[in-house]
């Protein structure tokens, strides 16, 4: 094909067909439908790397914020989009804010064990004190790798790092989780 | 023994089971605050951006219901008849103030900040890369580097290049410590800098690699010289946990550097006020543990330091005021007697001009009464004055103390990404436009705007008018 685009419109020898644009209110409808599908994954990633569900809502508002002003190229593929948005958004906030926001283990409030099996709090309290034994960057890949179960290709793409990098990032931060969750056949928590 | 991948099965069944499910943030707010960011990035100028702020904020959204205003606890002790929150001098009420016999006070133009501010300069090019200021200066220089970038879009970074470091006077020349190079070169750089008349000190680090990165943290004679290696990055003791921190917040006071950063305590992240003499003669040293924040009062003629100590944002936190005596070593005040947070009440940040102490709080965000609050209290008084207040949704953020001034920025709610100026001086609240990321070292202040035309945002930097 040769010819000058110009606009939406090619001026020169060839025609090209080019589909009108989108209104914005079709548009608009597309990001929402997108947001009700994915709120879910969203919330639940965010959770998993801030520890803590209104820092999480936070998270995820700006980040859908961000998508939907890039929501023209987004849209092909939104959700990736979003989740590197929001993973990035986290280092935004941790250059901002200035701390870290990640719960410290003794930090974290004591709860009482259920003798009949694990409770929801006393598997969160698990749960948030070995993550927080992880660095950031550690965080991000166990997070995306092994709780949101991506592949090591995509948890590369999401953070711009090599497959290698993350094979040996989540190899060690699961032997850290292991130790601070505790090795037993029974798998951490005693969920399995 | 079970597998890893196994192992990781039964952590993910854990996570789920850990999870608590919750609705995520109104899909109706995140499309306005959509398409609010969308036109302020677009907007080809502070005026017009400003304009449609002024006209939204005609509407302040109910904070708080009353039986909770009525409840809302003044919690530093004072004295035994305590002083009633009051709000400052407001020229006409706002009937959607969120307190009971509080006025919230309206918001001012934003051209108003340019009898603060003049006119900002704009940051030029160098060799076609954008300058940025990357620390305090003296009063007549400002520390810049220049990093020549080449974003990869496949991975989304920016890898780590060499960047030239300099001295720049506001609308002249820079004077460069270390020359950018022509093209973009893999090698550390100049991340933050901070310079008094005597002392030139900056931090190396390999961005790309973010917090997580060790620094070199380097000094020299402001007149000249080899510089010497001052401090590093402090070793976790296990080598595959690395703490850090984005922003040290050097200031030079004396001969003397302080900033902030995070040791490893025993696996867990402590974070610190450092300290070091510029000349290296005694390695750095810890002063102050467990800082939630460090800022240099920008109010006081004696240059000194205000660090927020507590764990976190919930717990109770507490007001420091630290100096150095004449023998070198460091003092700390307490000088809000007492805990910063309320009953309920999350302390979002805090910041202070000599004895004006400036607290933004967030309260049960996630409620439809929830929102967040500034406030002003004077050290060793209980009043506290409520002079900004958003709804539901809404927090604050960046915080930048400056001489007679705060900024902030309002997050989410119907005021998402604004910027606002408070003016200690005459009491009166500014929308202060698109800009973002204000900082100061007391003489010069600087932001990123958007540039006139494009979606993209400058540095500016303007002197601070003297009153």
């Amino acid at each position: 094909m040769t010819g000058v685009r110009e606009e939406g419109r090619d001026v020169g020898v060839d025609v090209v067909l080019v589909a009108a644009p989108p209104r914005r209110a079709d548009l608009d409808a597309e990001f929402t439908a997108f947001m009700a599908e994915h709120m879910g994954t969203l919330r639940y990633t965010a959770w998993l790397l801030v520890g803590e569900g209104e820092h999480a809502d936070e998270l995820v508002q700006q980040a859908l914020v961000r998508t939907y002003g890039a929501w023209s190229r987004a849209r092909t593929d939104p959700l990736p989009y979003t989740r590197r948005v929001l993973v990035n958004l986290r280092t935004d906030a941790w250059r901002r804010h200035r701390r870290e926001v990640l719960t410290a283990p003794d930090e974290m409030p004591d709860t009482r064990v259920d003798a009949t099996g694990p409770s929801q709090a006393e598997a969160r309290d698990r749960l948030l004190r070995a993550l927080a034994q992880l660095t950031p960057h550690q965080r991000r890949v166990v997070v995306l790798r092994y709780l949101v179960d991506l592949s090591e290709a995509d948890v590369a793409a999401d953070l711009g790092v090599a497959v290698g990098t993350v094979k040996s990032t989540a190899s060690r931060s699961l032997a850290t989780l292991r130790a601070a969750l505790g090795d037993d056949s029974d798998g951490p928590g005693g969920v399995r | 023994m079970t597998t890893d991948d196994e192992w990781a099965d039964a952590l993910r069944l854990l996570s789920r089971a850990a999870y608590p499910a919750g609705d995520g943030p109104d899909p109706a707010l995140v499309v306005r605050a959509g398409r609010r960011r969308k036109a302020a990035r677009r907007a080809a100028g502070t005026a017009a951006a400003c304009a449609l702020v002024a006209a939204l904020a005609l509407g302040v959204p109910p904070l708080l219901d009353r039986a909770d205003h009525t409840s809302l606890p003044i919690t530093t002790p004072g004295p035994a008849t305590p002083t009633p929150t009051t709000a400052p001098p407001s020229p006409s009420p706002t009937p959607s103030s969120p307190f009971p016999g509080l006025v919230t006070p309206p918001i001012g133009p934003a051209d108003a900040t340019t009898v603060l501010f003049g006119t900002p300069v704009t940051l030029g090019d160098v060799g076609g890369v954008p300058a940025s200021i990357i620390g305090p200066g003296d009063g007549t220089v400002l520390p810049v580097a220049v990093t020549p970038t080449a974003y990869d879009p496949q991975s989304d970074v920016f890898p780590s290049y060499r960047s030239g470091f300099g001295l720049w006077t506001p609308g002249g020349s820079i004077n460069w410590i270390t020359k950018p190079p022509s093209a973009p070169q893999r090698g550390p750089q100049t991340v933050e800098a901070a310079v008094s008349a005597d002392w030139i000190a900056w931090f190396e680090s390999d961005f790309a690699n973010s917090n997580e990165s060790p620094y070199v943290l380097w000094a020299r004679p402001r007149s000249g010289g080899t510089p010497h290696e001052l401090a590093r990055s402090p070793q976790s003791p296990d080598p595959g946990r690395q703490y850090g921190v984005y922003d040290h917040r050097p200031v030079i006071v004396g001969g003397t550097l302080f900033w902030y950063d995070v040791v490893d305590d025993g696996g867990a992240p402590v974070y610190v006020v450092m300290s070091a003499p510029l000349d290296g003669s005694v390695p750095a040293t810890v002063v102050m543990r467990n800082a939630l924040t460090l800022f240099p009062d920008r109010c006081s003629a004696d240059a000194v330091l205000f660090v927020v100590i507590g764990t976190d944002r919930r717990s109770r936190q507490e007001l420091h005021r630290i100096r150095l005596s004449a023998d070198g070593s460091v003092v700390s005040d307490r000088i809000v007697d007492g805990d910063l947070t309320g009953a309920g009440e999350d302390v979002n940040a805090v910041t202070a001009c000599g004895d004006t102490v400036v607290v933004a709080h967030d309260i049960d965000r996630e409620s439809a009464n929830g929102g967040s609050w500034v406030e002003i209290r004077q050290a060793g008084l209980p009043t506290r004055s409520i002079v900004w207040a958003e709804g539901s949704g809404s927090s604050t953020g960046e915080f930048v103390p400056g001489p007679g001034f705060v900024t902030w920025r309002a997050n989410g709610g119907a005021y998402n990404g604004e910027t606002y100026l408070y003016d200690l001086t005459d009491r009166t609240l500014h929308q202060f436009g698109p800009q973002q990321a204000v900082s100061t070292d007391g003489t010069f202040v600087w932001w990123y705007e958007p540039k006139p035309g494009s979606q993209t945002l400058g540095q500016v930097a303007a002197r601070i008018a003297t009153r």
